[in-house]
């Protein structure tokens, strides 16, 4: 948990210095496209942070596929 | 070199010639020895043919200079909704690749000589070098792939010849009709990582005069060639295919018997810290590759923004991406992973000519 929140708070920290960079210059579709990606990244990070004993993203690869080792 | 803040096509090749150099060293010798067995130096020079065959391919669709960027000849070629389904398509095999060598990175020092420490300390430091990296200028991050690539070749040119005299003929011969086959396949693995030339084309807008991509390429590929072949040459040559083909690290198995007058040796420990340095640079084209995938993708004018949550994806992926090496190895190893590499380096380009000739669009 400490870990989330240290890595998200980073994450959050460097984002707004963009983010402010992106709105002063007036491109508002970056700025929504920046935010959605953040946010994903921000979902993905929780899932797996917060639950890391779930699949790991390559044996999921290998489910999808079908691919045996 | 540079022309007005672009790099050239030369200094695109190098780059791309350094982040080979990461999976030349793990990969080549192992799976060119268990697929080709004696004929596993036969691999690179049949994936050499396909390198070039791919710089003419590349050549043919930039030529006429109408697109500015892989995104771009996606959609002229395509149509708006195919190039978004392949932008995205690129997008994941893009970052299934950055998070894959992420953690191939990290790993490797816990498994030779920080086996107690914990990954994060590994990652967290190569993403800080990886975020100003990427938030800094193309043009001085090639010069520092050329720096690299100079290193490079002095250090394998070393490592060529003093292990030139371990080579033991008897297990690279005879090469008859019979392994026409086994060499085919000893070249798929070679083939599929020659295949990270393509994604560098993303980066098209950047580069100044990629039409000339084969005419500028020839002597890098004639390098490259003899880079690779002689990698297997003398890991299979010196250890035999057998053993090549069942260690994790030949490459280093086969640096160990390089001792000059009982006084010179230990050279492994030299590859180690230049793999890192191949590392970082192939950790840092794939993060700007998938920012400018990003940009194609959602035609943003300014995308050096993105590379903070990119790079923020690699820590947590590269620490969820697998348990441990096992996995890592079960991918990277796998047929899927050759062909997805294949598909995206070699299919998607391909079928890209042949819709552009048959539109009448190149």
């Amino acid at each position: 948990m400490a870990e989330l929140i240290i890595v998200f708070l980073a994450l959050i920290i460097l984002s707004a210095r963009d983010m402010k960079k992106l709105a002063d210059s007036g491109l508002m579709f970056e700025l929504a496209t920046y935010v959605l990606l953040t946010a994903a990244v921000i979902t993905l990070g929780s899932i797996y942070m917060l639950n890391p004993e779930q699949t790991s993203i390559i044996r999921y690869v290998l489910n999808v596929f079908h691919v045996s080792e | 070199m540079t022309k007005n803040n672009k790099i050239s096509v030369r200094q695109i090749f190098i780059m791309f010639i350094v982040i080979t150099l990461s999976p030349t060293i793990r990969v080549f010798p192992t799976s060119c020895a268990q697929f080709g067995k004696t004929a596993a130096w036969v691999g690179p020079i049949i994936a050499t043919a396909c390198l070039v065959l791919l710089t003419c391919v590349l050549t043919a669709i930039f030529k006429s200079g109408k697109f500015r960027d892989l995104g771009d000849v996606f959609e002229k070629l395509t149509g708006k909704v195919v190039s978004k389904v392949l932008l995205t398509l690129y997008l994941l095999w893009a970052t299934l690749l950055f998070l894959l060598y992420i953690r191939y990175y990290a790993e490797r020092p816990m498994s030779t000589i920080f086996p107690y420490v914990n990954i994060r300390y590994f990652i967290v430091s190569m993403m800080i070098l990886v975020f100003i990296a990427a938030h800094g200028r193309l043009e001085a991050f090639a010069r520092l792939a050329e720096i690299a690539f100079i290193i490079f070749i002095v250090t394998f040119l070393i490592f060529f010849v003093f292990l030139i005299p371990t080579i033991k003929p008897r297990n690279m011969l005879p090469v008859t009709y019979l392994d026409a086959f086994p060499a085919l396949k000893s070249a798929f693995p070679v083939v599929s990582i020659f295949g990270y030339l393509t994604p560098f084309f993303f980066l098209g807008a950047q580069i100044s005069d990629k039409e000339k991509l084969f005419l500028k390429s020839k002597k890098l590929v004639i390098f490259l060639f003899i880079i690779s072949t002689m990698t297997v040459v003398c890991v299979v040559g010196s250890l035999g295919y057998r053993t090549t083909g069942r260690m994790p690290m030949p490459f280093f198995s086969a640096m160990k018997l390089v001792n000059v007058l009982q006084s010179f040796d230990r050279l492994e420990t030299a590859v180690l810290a230049i793999w890192v340095v191949a590392d970082f640079i192939l950790i840092v084209a794939f993060a700007l590759i998938i920012v400018n995938i990003l940009k194609s993708l959602f035609r943003v004018t300014e995308p050096k923004h993105y590379a903070t949550p990119v790079v923020f994806l690699g820590y947590i992926g590269g620490i969820y991406l697998a348990v441990g090496r096992f996995e890592l190895e079960a991918y990277s190893s796998s047929i899927l992973c050759y062909t997805l590499n294949t598909v995206f380096g070699f299919g998607v380009p391909l079928a890209l000519l042949g819709i552009g000739k048959l539109r009448k669009l190149l």
